[in-house]
């Protein structure tokens, strides 16, 4: 019984070492620089589980290109260039936040079109109602 | 007018709903290379057995798959049935060892065979991040001025060939160099 009990709290306790041992290989000359990097790493998007991002990722290609991009960051690179290298070999994609571009307008009008829509629709529901009353 | 209205949300639901079964056949594992319609990243890696390095240019005139694919990897083991078929129609095919050790990789091509023309080491994955790699196995398609011309992720099996990847490589294997 007692057995059983540490495998389930090793079991639990488990996933966090994994998750707190990803940044110590890491090292940062202060805690801003750091914030910047891990903040840089939450943009980007991890390809294989593709709904994470680097920053929580484990996996394989995941680490590598985040040790690509500590090398760059540590050579004082912008965070402008290191995005350019990493979407000029694995596309937008690897960007949570999709880029302002043609393909894109769509994406990005849509929600400004249905905001006047809806603000048209009000507007026209509105005036009526005041119509009514007179 | 008004009348019009009434369907307005049965329309939206239909909307929706059109959306929400299309997504049920995306695949978001199929991404397009960026590096499609472009010419291949220069790569200079070790060629397995021989002296010297391996670059695009060796292959100038031909048109060739590029292969990732390791030892470690299972899948790849998988794929080694169309890979060895494709070089007994003697396409060839170039092996990237991807994150491998040299000697694991003479180990595995001396257990199972090789369907490669030639083998270069990628030991730490550079050329590989070049190419935009997801993982292994992983197959480009380059022609005979060394434009990618398909990417094709994970296995691909007798259908894929057949279907997807032989008639892109037959039209390009027909253009003049």
């Amino acid at each position: 019984m007692r057995a059983l009990r540490l495998l389930i709290i090793c079991t639990l306790i488990f996933p966090l070492c994994l998750a707190a041992e990803t940044l110590e290989a890491y090292h940062f000359a202060s805690p801003q620089k750091e914030a910047r990097f891990n903040h840089l790493l939450s943009e980007l998007r991890c390809l294989v589980c593709q709904n994470q991002n680097l920053l929580d990722s484990n996996a394989p290609l995941a680490r590598d290109l985040k040790d690509k991009v500590y090398g760059f960051y540590q050579q004082g690179q912008s965070d402008g260039e290191i995005k350019d290298y990493l979407v000029s070999r694995y596309g937008d994609f690897i960007l949570f936040n999709p880029p302002l571009k043609a393909e894109t307008y769509f994406l990005w009008g849509v929600p400004f079109l249905l905001l006047l829509i809806g603000f048209v629709v009000a507007y026209r529901f509105l005036d009526k109602g005041r119509v009514n009353v007179k | 007018m008004k009348r019009a209205l009434v369907f307005l949300p049965f329309i939206a639901f239909i909307a929706v709903a059109v959306f929400l079964y299309r997504g049920l056949s995306l695949h978001p594992k199929d991404l397009p290379s960026v590096l499609l319609d472009q010419k291949a990243p220069s790569i200079v890696l070790p060629i397995l057995g021989e002296e010297g390095y391996f670059t695009l240019h060796e292959m100038r005139g031909k048109v060739w798959l590029l292969n990732v694919w390791a030892s470690w990897c299972q899948a790849c083991l998988d794929e080694l049935p169309t890979m060895m078929a494709l070089s007994r129609q003697h396409i060839p095919i170039v092996g990237l060892a991807y994150k491998d050790k040299r000697s694991d990789v003479i180990h595995w091509l001396k257990d199972n065979g090789s369907p490669f023309s030639t083998v270069i080491l990628d030991r730490d994955g550079d050329a590989a991040m070049d190419l935009g790699v997801y993982g292994a196995p992983e197959t480009f398609l380059i022609d005979k001025r060394g434009v990618i011309r398909y990417r094709h992720l994970g296995i691909i099996s007798q259908e894929d060939w057949q279907n997807t990847l032989k008639p892109i490589y037959e039209s390009f294997a027909g253009e003049k160099p």
